[in-house]
């Protein structure tokens, strides 16, 4: 097989990858209905946040329970920009203030809002917010050995800290409620069919771009060097690397994608609140990662659509169920198949046609980084 | 012209004293062997000297400037090479991309954003120097207990150090591959300092021109084998009780 | 300084659940590496234990919180030892799995305490001779309920020291906490000593939800509430140590009780998260750290 037909395998991954993004773009606007592909779009939004943390925790052991604050990030941006189009198109309202500023008697729109009248801006501040505050706390904790689960603590406890300034900052976040109902972007009517299946359109680009630039990522000189600071941070340092900035940069390049889903969910959703970003919803975060396959950016991004599919599903009719449903699942993937579904694909790949050693080995779980 | 001095070194863990006034000096193309019962401070000595341990008192220059407060990695830059009793390398990684991975810390961030098609001829060079060309894109992990052990010699050679120190680099292997090993190491110490800490006396027997001997944190002595054996204070506390055992392989 | 005064009996109050909550956690995570994330689970756990012995069995408050105690140690404890025995052995040296199977656990108890009792709160009275308080300085009030918290986690800092200082078993486990392998060659069985270490961590989980009845509501998700702060406790503390933790415990709940009089309660939060980043730069291993050789 392989060496029978080198080109075939050597093109057997582009192919796979061309066909499924021109089935993607071409084909499923055509056969699913508006609702569904707008739901299928959520479901692509969270695997682009996927591919980020399968980079951060797959390969650079770093395991991020807090992606929710990044998603979060990118979302509120996007929303307020999309807040602020509102009110100033309302022809009702008089004070150009988004309407929750109003109950609680704002006069004038806050210094912190302003600039976010501008598209551009939002949309930097989108991308640029998260791989700021990663890239500080990135730098911050790693340059001081702070690893494994204290990281993922740190992490965790940073959700838990920006959700509750999101609620309790009503006058400026909307607060429990957070910010919603988004008619237009750039005077363009967000709810016909066609600027769903144009938003649909720019998910699915844009994982497809970020899947290709992570990849290289992995396979260049960098993802070697961060494959083996997850396995050996402490040997790196004697082969004269400094860990801090490569595991910065993977941190803040996850970080970075968290936040471009969060800016391409609000549009997509019509409404980020503080339920959808806290602990519990970071660490579903991570179940999808774990599910798909931590080493593997494509099992992951599936994970995802998966995981989020199941959840639509389930979770309003036997609510309950699928919580215990979520817990049984962290406990048998991580427990029977830590390389997640991407891990069972391969396996069973090399079942049907075996293969020469040195591609049938991957990765182990990895070891302590305590 | 002296390569590494230490000075005064001394090494404290809560009230146990690891290191006690150390002083010793390696001049340029040495190959100084170092011995010395369990605890008597090698592996720390060598720790200290990378950076992974800090000196409580005392300090170490390397090539007239001082080295002890720098970070490992740092080190590591200025030409200093170690390796670890219980052998490190990066078992997800091929042994081409391990030795790779020595040779890039010079690189800057974005050079090594780049995924190179064809690995570098240096790293070809020092596969086969230590004779692990076969497993060029094998795993490190399906490596045996000697071949990563010369894996982790490649992994030093390739970072272009002026200082190696190797933590019993033939632990472990058979006559055969302590043979090939021992080769190599005389290879590799015509143009590099070198300092090995070694327990297998048959080892020393055939390659250790220099020997250093550590008791309780503190120089013994320093001599060729000979002068070693016969130091009654050598006999006593390392060689004097079990002269035997330091006999089997 | 008169504001720092009056926030006092709040910020020990916060700090003598933290340190009940870590302690536990600091337990586990410093002889084991294990981060247990069901830890808030048992803590809830624990309450409700208090909660089904006054409404379901009909005990007096008094009664019911001084049967409790003990009570929701023993089932706390023995739901941790079960979680060690069942899956966390099998998991060592992958510590971040480890935090991902627990939190595992921990969602499937709360959706089982969310079947069993209900999604809304519950309360279960104090009894009365801990309803009153006492006043200094005509300003500050401190409620009895407060100082029986206060007791009871100084207690428990007090028999864990003495059985880790003075007894068999604990030396033992002291001795596992410095390190493993070498405690092993010494004969230890670390596998018991890591079955007990779980069963008395887990324990204290428990006694933390029962003093928590005396302070609020109980809810299914009470122990999330408390978990992350408790685990923050743990890395300013250091590992595995008590009088790292007990001062990191009391140093959080003062923190958060001035900051929040100070700023924002919402604010307060993320003002504490940027101190511990800002105090990792200074100490990043905790306020006290074993220096050993080995470093892996």
């Amino acid at each position: 097989m392989t060496h029978t037909h080198p080109t075939l395998t050597r093109w057997r991954g582009p192919i796979t990858f061309i066909t499924l993004l021109a089935a993607a773009l071409l084909l499923l606007p055509l056969l699913l209905e508006p609702f569904r592909l707008n739901l299928l779009a959520q479901y692509l939004c969270y695997s682009i946040v996927a591919l980020g943390i399968a980079l951060a925790w797959g390969r650079g052991g770093m395991l991020t329970l807090g992606h929710g604050v990044y998603f979060g990030l990118g979302a509120y941006a996007m929303a307020m920009h999309l807040t602020l189009e509102r009110a100033a198109h309302d022809p009702l309202n008089t004070t150009g203030l988004p309407q929750f500023m109003q109950v609680t008697g704002a006069t004038e729109l806050p210094l912190l809002w302003q600039p976010f009248t501008s598209a551009t801006f939002a949309i930097t501040t989108a991308v640029l917010a998260p791989a700021a505050l990663a890239t500080l706390l990135g730098w911050s904790v790693f340059r001081q050995r702070v690893k494994g689960a204290y990281f993922a603590i740190l992490n965790q406890a940073l959700a838990a800290a920006f959700v509750l300034l999101l609620i309790g900052q009503q006058h400026l976040t909307g607060g429990t409620n957070g910010l919603t109902d988004f008619p237009t972007f750039a005077g363009h009517d967000l709810y016909t069919p066609t600027a769903q299946t144009t938003l649909y359109t720019l998910t699915v680009l844009t994982l497809a771009t970020l899947y290709l630039a992570f990849r290289h990522l992995t396979r260049s000189r960098y993802g070697k060097l961060l494959t083996a600071i997850r396995d050996a941070e402490d040997r790196v340092r004697y082969l004269g690397h400094d860990p801090t900035w490569p595991k910065t940069l993977a941190y803040a390049l996850s970080a970075t994608a968290a936040g471009i889903a969060g800016a391409l969910f609000v549009p997509i959703m019509g409404i980020i609140s503080p339920t959808l970003i806290g602990v519990i919803p970071s660490i579903m975060m991570v179940l999808a990662v774990a599910i798909g396959g931590r080493y593997s950016l494509a099992g992951a991004a599936t994970g995802a659509l998966l995981i989020n599919a199941a959840q639509t599903t389930f979770a309003e009719t036997f609510s309950g169920t699928w919580t215990y449903l979520q817990g049984a699942l962290f406990v048998i993937v991580i427990a029977l198949a830590p390389q997640g579904l991407a891990g069972l694909t391969t396996t069973l790949k090399n079942h049907l046609t075996p293969t020469p050693p040195e591609t049938t080995t991957h990765p182990q779980p990895h070891k302590a980084h305590t | 012209m002296s390569l590494l001095t230490i000075t005064d070194l001394t090494v404290t863990f809560g009230d146990y004293t690891a290191l006690d006034h150390i002083n010793l000096t390696l001049t340029q193309g040495e190959l100084r062997f170092l011995i010395g019962p369990n605890g008597a401070g090698k592996t720390t000595l060598i720790d200290t000297i990378t950076g992974r341990t800090r000196p409580t008192h005392g300090h170490i220059t390397y090539n007239n400037k001082p080295i002890h407060h720098l970070p490992e990695h740092r080190i590591a830059r200025n030409g200093i090479g170690r390796t670890f009793q219980t052998s490190v390398v990066f078992e997800h990684l091929t042994v081409a991309d391990n030795i790779d991975l020595a040779t890039t810390h010079h690189l800057r961030p974005w050079q090594l954003l780049r995924a190179p098609r064809t690995l570098p001829d240096t790293v070809h060079h020092i596969l086969d120097r230590v004779g692990l060309t076969p497993h060029t894109h094998h795993k490190a992990a399906t490596l045996s207990h000697g071949q990563r052990q010369w894996l982790e010699i490649a992994m030093l050679l390739a970072a272009r150090p002026q200082l190696l120190l190797l933590d019993e680099p033939v632990a472990g292997m058979n006559t055969d591959e302590r043979t090939r090993t021992g080769q190599l190491l005389t290879e590799i110490a015509t143009d590099h300092t070198i300092v090995v800490i070694e327990h297998d006396m048959d080892f020393l027997r055939r390659y250790a021109r220099d020997i250093t001997v550590l008791h309780e944190g503190r120089i013994l002595t320093h001599g060729d084998l000979t002068t070693i054996q016969n130091h009654p204070e050598v006999q006593q506390v390392y060689l004097g009780h079990t002269p035997h055992q330091e006999h089997t392989p | 300084m008169e504001a720092l005064l009056t926030q006092l009996p709040t910020g020990l109050a916060i700090g003598s659940v933290l340190l009940l909550a870590a302690l536990g956690l600091n337990f586990t995570f410093g002889q084991m590496g294990v981060i247990n994330m069901a830890h808030g689970e048992f803590i809830m756990v624990g309450a409700y234990t208090a909660f089904v012995l006054h409404a379901w069995i009909g005990l007096d408050p008094a009664t019911t919180l001084l049967l409790a105690l003990p009570l929701a140690f023993a089932i706390t404890g023995t739901l941790g030892w079960l979680l060690e025995l069942g899956l966390i052995r099998h998991f060592y040296g992958r510590p971040l799995d480890t935090l991902l199977l627990t939190f595992g656990i921990g969602m499937i108890l709360q959706q089982a305490a969310r079947d069993l009792f209900g999604a809304p709160n519950v309360d279960v009275p104090t009894p009365t001779w801990l309803t009153g308080g006492i006043t200094l300085f005509d300003t500050v009030r401190i409620h009895h309920s407060r100082l029986f918290i206060l007791a009871l986690a100084l207690t428990a800092v007090a028999a864990l020291a003495y059985y880790l200082h003075r007894s068999r078993p604990g030396r033992q486990m002291r001795a596992v906490i410095h390190n493993r392998d070498l405690a092993a060659t010494t004969g230890i069985n670390t596998r018991k000593i890591d079955a007990t270490t779980f069963f008395i961590g887990s324990g204290l989980a428990g006694l933390a939800g029962v003093a928590l009845t005396l302070i609020g509501p109980t809810g299914p998700t009470l122990g999330t509430n408390y978990i992350v702060d408790a685990f923050l406790v743990v890395v300013i503390g250091g590992l595995g140590q008590l009088r790292g933790t007990v001062i990191a415990a009391f140093a959080l709940g003062l923190l958060n009780a001035t900051v929040e009089a100070w700023a924002d309660a919402s604010l307060a939060k993320l003002i504490v998260f940027a101190a511990i980043i800002a105090f990792l730069q200074a100490r990043p291993q905790g306020l006290f750290t074993v220096k050993t050789r080995s470093l892996t």
